[in-house]
């Protein structure tokens, strides 16, 4: 079985519980302005590469210690990593088999069939949320937002452990309105934690060597100035009111 | 979590250790004085003081045996040498004359700082002030009196001198080589090195019954005289009564200096000084009373030996071990001092080990650049049971190091498998702050390698603490006085040299001269045996070199330069009347060090992939390549960096790294040497301070893709061209290198950036990196927290980031004082 993947990274910790492999998987549906990994949507050998599965387990299996002392495992990401869900399946089954923990960022806006065929092997899901006004998200992302909280919602009633996932956005969700929508959802779908993403302009440099422009000019790094910092704190605030299993920065 | 300076963080951040000062205390606020005066301070300069004092008590006792001979010398270095006060500082005496001295032990080095240096213009001493790395300031009259006075005396007759004269009279094919081979480095220049002494008798029983222990072996000798060596013994036990006593007068010395400073110090200084008058004149003399008598009776026992002894890494033991006994009863009990005092007097402690500064030659100071002395402090492990001996003092130790934050005391901790997890937490906490300190020791690796390897019993290899850069070794600080002479360094070994001898069949490329057996060149070799066996050979013909300069170390060091101070400190020498290097512990080995292991391991495995197992390269194109520095070999080249590296799931290269220990291993312990009367084991062990840029220098392309003259893989880390897949993937290649046969110890740095290491929840997943990576056998593991910004912005402003301090290997430095190629190094690591 192979895939398309563009990078795995080893003691990755802001991705789950404990110390992960995070495997980046190819491919996205949405295209965020603030995308940090834009070469996941490129095509060519250079930036995404086939991979079989055997050989990432076999890469995956050298960290099964560090998984065991820390409760961590593998998470799939991307990209977006239900746009290859037989491959992500395989892995997922492999990682079952093999009694490792397994997590799967998503954006989600994948139809619910996809979500149904991975039922039992995702210990737990990484769900991105990036805007609840369907209109902006839009605006921002390139796709609505009505099918990816659906699926949240449905993921959160079979009894998933779903840890909801914000990138804070300066100019763009970061009002109290939006952090208050937040909060409620959180609480509707009993998710475990919440993730509080502040922006960073990390991506930037890739985008110079991409030979792409760089979307989103002029949002500074709200975690780099003392007002964008209180900012956050502020939003995160106020999701607390809601839930206190609350992160910033994953 | 942390959104304030990283200043402040150093004072505020605990969420795992509640700190016993605050930043606005006033207690802190003095020892931050003391810590900027320290820091404002940072221009070398020779003294002639020691050197000149040392050197008129030795012409004076002409004709006393050689122990006796050095104790007077000592003697008189005590009874005259300027003492320095450093303001507030509530702890008297210091091995250097004044705050930013380096001393001079002619007696040790004298005829290298009269060599050429390289492009022949001057001498050493001259060239001081004008080197790149370290330079060191010296007057034209300390010149005068050096050139005409004091070296032309120890010229002939300093240790060096001896050696080198011996070397060059009776083997000079062994001279050759070590001149010529580049293959290993020296390890005679300065005094014998790394050490653990017995600093809880002195402060427990204090030097007068120490004496009077040594005194009844005299009376008991000079009745039951039978041979020629019971009078050595009597000379030694004479000269360690003249050392002590050449203790206690300094001593003395520093307590009329305080008295004669009340009068113009400030009233709060003023009380301090008349106590420290007193103390001064009890300790270390008589057992300490009081918390402030025990730091200042120890600091007198170790600063001490670097004025009788020279030497570097002179090291603490297991400090909040034996000294928790007595922190105990004189704080928790007796109430000496309050809580606050401690750990102000604990940090007064920390500020001295930061005053000693070792003169170096020029290629030593760039292979060391940065470091003082690296002498030890071990926290934490477990005891002669096995049981964990974490206690309060541990956490005091950690908050002193996070308020001084300096590059000495070098600081470890032992992680045994009961650690407690608020313990590592804190450590992690600390190291978070930068510095690279505690560095982290593994008790199930380092305790079975010490009983395997060394035949230390159990309980003492239990009792172990680590020297310098994590050299093992038994700590005598114990109620069964067990010690050991580890002499953990027998120069620096450049394995990467061993392969390019290899490869050219004995003759050493960068001088174009056969130095090691001919072994034929590698094109007529049919398989990887054949290469191997050649390897083996080059390798077997330079560790006899290096054993055999050892050998002429140790007598040396035993019969000609004896060492009666730091017989006074250690318990055998003390018993057997035997000098420390003539066998009087109840341990010895020689400990060796190989530097490269990655560059060789990845080269092994280039070799045997790309010539005997695809044939995608000749060995005739493989030479080429070699002697061309790659050029015009591009696609050979990128071919081999895109192989899976050592550190980076290249499982080939790892097993080479074994394989590689195993054989550096085998071969140093095929040998033994004589110490006094005892046969002497050799043991090995794999890190590199920053000798890995020196020793590249040396050599010339290697297989792994390696351009000709560049830095080497650093200690057990992976080489700079394996692809950076994550922590997980280093950790794993460095414990799987063979910890049991390292018992000297490795030393394995990681470099991290800030964000990896925020909140609380990246601090326990840290921590088990760490304990995985030991569960999996690793011996040691660094770690420095770095951002990159600051780095650039200290390259850019030197002067406003001279407290920025990072882990180099095995030490630390201050960032400013490295290199610009071991600068870049961390800025490589951290580049995403």
């Amino acid at each position: 079985m192979r895939g398309k993947i563009f990078n795995i990274q080893r003691y990755s910790i802001h991705d789950g519980p404990g110390i992960r492999t995070s495997v980046f998987l190819s491919s996205c549906n949405l295209r965020c302005l603030w995308c940090c990994n834009p070469e996941s949507f490129l095509d060519g050998e250079r930036w995404n590469r086939e991979a079989d599965a055997g050989d990432l387990m076999e890469e995956i299996l050298e960290d099964k210690p560090y998984f065991k002392n820390s409760n961590g495992g593998v998470s799939l990401s991307g990209g977006e990593p239900l746009l290859q869900p037989v491959f992500v399946r395989s892995l997922l089954e492999e990682c079952k088999r093999r009694g490792i923990d397994t997590a799967i960022e998503t954006c989600g806006d994948v139809s619910w069939e996809t979500f149904e065929s991975i039922s039992g092997l995702v210990d737990h899901y990484l769900y991105d949320v990036k805007h609840l006004n369907n209109e902006r998200h839009k605006t921002f992302t390139g796709v609505d937002n009505i099918r990816i909280l659906d699926n949240l919602r449905r993921l959160s009633k079979r009894g998933e452990r779903v840890y909801l996932r914000v990138p804070l956005i300066p100019e763009y969700n970061m009002d109290a309105e939006e952090a208050a929508g937040i909060g409620e959802l959180a609480r509707d779908i009993s998710a475990v934690e919440v993730h509080l993403l502040p922006y960073h302009r990390l991506g930037e440099k890739k985008y110079a060597q991409l030979g792409l422009k760089y979307p989103l000019i002029g949002v500074k790094d709200p975690m780099s100035y003392g007002a964008g910092r209180r900012m956050v704190e502020e939003f995160a605030s106020i999701v607390r009111h809601y839930t206190t299993n609350l992160y910033v920065g994953g | 979590m942390d959104d304030g300076t990283e200043h402040s963080a150093r004072w505020r951040l605990y969420c795992t250790v509640r700190t016993v000062l605050t930043e606005d205390s006033q207690a802190e606020a003095r020892i931050q004085r003391i810590r900027r005066y320290l820091l404002a301070d940072d221009k070398p300069r020779i003294s002639t003081h020691r050197a000149k004092l040392f050197t008129e008590g030795y012409r004076v006792a002409d004709g006393d045996p050689p122990a006796i001979r050095k104790a007077k010398a000592f003697y008189h270095v005590m009874e005259h040498i300027p003492i320095p006060m450093i303001p507030e500082q509530l702890l008297m005496g210091s091995p250097v004359s004044f705050y930013g001295a380096v001393e001079i032990d002619p007696e040790y080095y004298a005829n290298w700082l009269l060599m050429r240096v390289q492009d022949k213009t001057t001498t050493q001493l001259r060239n001081l002030p004008s080197r790149a790395d370290i330079p060191v300031n010296i007057s034209p009259e300390d010149i005068r009196l050096l050139e005409e006075e004091i070296l032309p005396f120890w010229k002939d007759i300093s240790l060096g001198a001896h050696i080198w004269n011996d070397l060059n009279s009776f083997y000079p094919e062994t001279s050759f080589f070590i001149q010529e081979s580049q293959a290993f480095m020296t390890n005679f220049g300065k005094g014998y090195s790394h050490t653990i002494q017995d600093y809880r008798s002195v402060v427990t029983k204090g030097l007068k019954n120490i004496k009077d222990e040594i005194k009844s072996s005299i009376d008991v000798l000079f009745k039951n005289r039978k041979s020629a060596e019971d009078d050595n013994k009597i000379h030694l036990y004479e000269a360690m009564l003249i050392c002590a006593d050449a203790v206690i007068l300094y001593a003395r010395r520093c307590a009329r200096l305080c008295e004669a400073a009340v009068d113009s110090a400030d009233p709060v200084y003023a009380e301090n000084l008349k106590k420290m008058s007193a103390i001064c004149g009890k300790v270390p003399d008589l057992p300490a009373e009081s918390w402030w008598e025990v730091l200042q009776s120890l600091h007198f026992a170790h600063m001490a030996t670097f004025l009788a002894e020279g030497g570097v890494a002179h090291s603490f033991g297991r400090m909040d071990y034996y000294l928790y006994p007595l922190y105990r009863r004189f704080i928790e009990e007796a109430r000496s001092e309050t809580k606050e005092e401690a750990q102000e007097l604990l940090e007064c402690f920390f500020l001295k080990c930061y005053e000693y500064q070792s003169l170096r030659d020029d290629k030593m100071a760039r292979g060391l650049a940065g470091d003082r002395t690296n002498d030890k402090i071990t926290l934490g492990g477990v005891d002669e049971s096995g049981r964990d001996v974490t206690n309060e003092l541990s956490y005091r130790f950690l908050e002193a190091h996070s308020h001084v934050h300096l590059k000495e005391p070098n600081l470890s901790v032992r992680v045994s498998k009961e650690i407690p997890e608020r313990f590592i937490l804190s450590c992690l906490e600390v190291v978070r702050l930068g510095g690279g300190l505690p560095q982290f020791i593994n008790d199930d690796a380092v305790i079975p390698s010490l009983v395997e390897r060394t035949k230390v019993d159990i309980r003492d290899a239990r009792n172990y603490a680590d020297i310098g850069c994590e050299e093992n070794c038994v700590d005598p600080n114990n109620a069964r006085q067990s010690d050991a002479n580890p002499h953990s360094n027998a120069g620096y070994f450049n394995l990467a040299k061993i392969l390019e001898l290899t490869l050219y069949g004995g003759i050493n490329p960068v001088i174009s001269k056969r130095v090691g057996p001919d072994t034929g060149t590698p094109e007529t070799f049919d398989s990887m045996e054949f290469f191997i066996r050649a390897f083996k050979e080059q390798l077997r013909n330079a560790i006899k070199d290096n054993v055999l300069m050892n050998s002429l170390v140790e007598y040396h060091s035993a019969n000609t330069i004896p060492n009666p101070y730091l017989s006074l400190m250690h318990p055998g020498p003390r018993r057997s009347g035997i000098d420390y290097a003539a066998g009087g512990c109840r341990y010895d080995w020689v400990g060796a060090v190989g530097v490269g292991l990655a560059t060789v391991a990845d080269s092994m495995m280039v070799i045997e992939h790309v010539i005997y197992e695809t044939h995608s390269c000749s060995w005739a194109e493989m030479l080429s390549a070699l002697k061309a520095d790659w050029k015009g070999f591009d696609k050979l080249r990128s071919h081999i960096l895109s192989l899976p590296r050592y550190g980076s799931s290249g499982k080939r290269a790892e097993s080479w790294a074994r394989w590689l220990v195993e054989n550096f291993s085998n071969e140093y312990e095929k040998h033994s040497i004589q110490r006094g009367r005892k046969r002497v084991k050799f043991v090995v062990g794999l890190f590199s301070m920053g000798m890995h840029l020196v020793m590249g220098e040396d050599i010339l392309a290697t297989p792994d893709g390696r351009i000709a003259h560049e830095m080497l893989s650093g200690s057990v880390a992976p080489s700079r061209y394996a692809e950076n897949l994550g922590y997980t993937a280093t950790h794993n290649a460095a414990a799987k290198i063979g910890t049991l046969r390292t018992p000297n110890g490795i030393v394995f740095n990681q470099v991290m950036p800030k964000n990896l290491v925020l909140g609380p929840r990246d601090l326990k997943k840290w921590g088990s990196l760490l304990r995985t990576y030991f569960d999996l056998g690793g011996m040691s593991v660094q770690y420095s927290i770095v951002g990159r910004d600051e780095l650039k912005a200290a390259q850019a402003d030197p002067q406003s980031y001279k407290d920025l301090i990072v882990r180099v290997g095995g030490y630390s430095a201050r960032f400013v004082d490295l290199p610009k190629e071991i600068q870049d190094e961390f800025l490589e690591r951290l580049a995403c």
